[in-house]
């Protein structure tokens, strides 16, 4: 599980490596792609390869090279030996998912595979890229590289990127997965960022990636249940237990009618709540 | 292994150590640290070890740390090495 907020870290930073351990995202995307240059592959390989025996984290992702690129199977060697939750796949089709899905799933461990849409066809074949593999437990929207595919400019309003986010969003719920938006790029913005992920939030999205941890707290927050939201959830499923003590199937509470889909939210908002430490039973 | 050409690896950033390396009859191994009353044993020591598992005998080694943890040392070490190792 991704969670809220997924934080990209350069692997081939020591210093950022060094200081992850003490952000709070729920999870880490070390970085060999667009954070490391041509000519330090190899070293951001070997630092990662040193640093993640030492991290103890849950969920700690890598973001591996395109397989377009000569650096991908290095990589995936890598990773598979790292231990490490999940690989981020980026401009990902969904050969891409197939073929990396084939190689990890050899390892014989619970691994998720995170496609990174950021390409027009991405976002036109996204039902195709999430049903390729069982791997895919969570899609990645990535705007940079998506407004560079569309030839549009990338604005802080973001309606450039409507369409694509709500197709995406869309698509993860109709296949029951999570849906991670696109980074915030102005780290000094944290009034930007908020309504960005409020609006995130709004079309369905369950988290959103950041490429600072200034930016994780705003991020926690917004993607975090509401305190009221979760007691009507627990309202609704205590209103529900008593229902089918009685029989009954439909049964309402302040006068709306509470059905199977909304006994449904209400179990996922609470699941949701205790993954991430939000109550405590 | 042996070193056949110069190489580089790292950076001279906090957290971090720039690792010179060049061909030459014997290992030798210089070490310029920071930290180096504190830690030189234990830096030396290191980059011995990694050379020792990837079967270094020979090479001059010049280590400038800022400060870098074990995993980070070995790594910088790994990474010159098969830079100098590499064929021309």
């Amino acid at each position: 599980m991704i969670g809220r907020s997924a934080l990209f870290i350069p692997a081939s930073s020591p210093s950022m490596i060094n200081a992850s351990i003490a952000f709070r995202a729920d999870t880490l995307i070390f970085d060999l792609e667009d954070a490391v240059s041509i000519g330090e592959k190899d070293a951001a390989r070997d630092l990662l390869d040193g640093a993640l025996g030492q991290i103890e984290k849950k969920n700690l992702f890598i973001r591996i090279n395109p397989l377009s690129s000569a650096f991908w199977r290095a990589d995936i060697e890598l990773f598979l030996k790292s231990g490490s939750q999940g690989i981020v796949l980026p401009k990902a089709t969904p050969g891409d998912v197939k073929s990396v899905s084939e190689i990890i799933k050899q390892s014989n461990r619970e691994i998720s595979v995170v496609p990174l849409i950021e390409t027009a066809r991405g976002v036109e074949e996204i039902t195709d890229i999430i049903q390729c593999s069982p791997l895919v437990s969570g899609i990645l929207f990535g705007a940079e590289d998506y407004c560079l595919s569309m030839g549009v400019k990338r604005t802080k309003e973001g309606r450039e990127i409507a369409y694509a986010r709500a197709r995406l969003a869309n698509a993860a719920h109709a296949y029951g997965i999570e849906a991670m938006d696109t980074p915030f790029t102005n780290a000094d913005d944290a009034e930007g960022l908020n309504k960005d992920a409020v609006l995130a939030k709004s079309l369905g999205f369950s988290g959103k990636a950041a490429i600072n941890p200034r930016q994780i707290d705003v991020i926690n927050k917004t993607f975090s249940v509401e305190a009221a939201e979760l007691e009507q959830a627990l309202r609704i499923i205590r209103a529900m237990e008593e229902a089918e003590k009685s029989g009954k199937g439909v049964f309402s509470l302040d006068r709306q009618m509470i059905d199977a889909p909304i006994a449904q939210r209400a179990r996922k908002l609470i699941k949701r709540a205790q993954i991430w430490g939000e109550m405590s039973c | 292994m042996k070193i056949m050409k110069e190489a580089m690896a790292g950076s001279l950033e906090s957290s971090d150590c720039l690792i010179m390396v060049k061909p030459s009859e014997k290992l030798e191994i210089e070490i310029e640290s920071i930290v180096q009353k504190r830690y030189g044993k234990q830096i030396r020591a290191a980059i011995e070890e990694t050379l020792d598992e990837m079967g270094i005998t020979s090479g001059y080694y010049k280590v400038q740390d800022k400060g870098a943890i074990d995993y980070c040392l070995r790594a910088r070490v790994q990474t010159v090495t098969r830079r100098g190792c590499e064929e021309q």
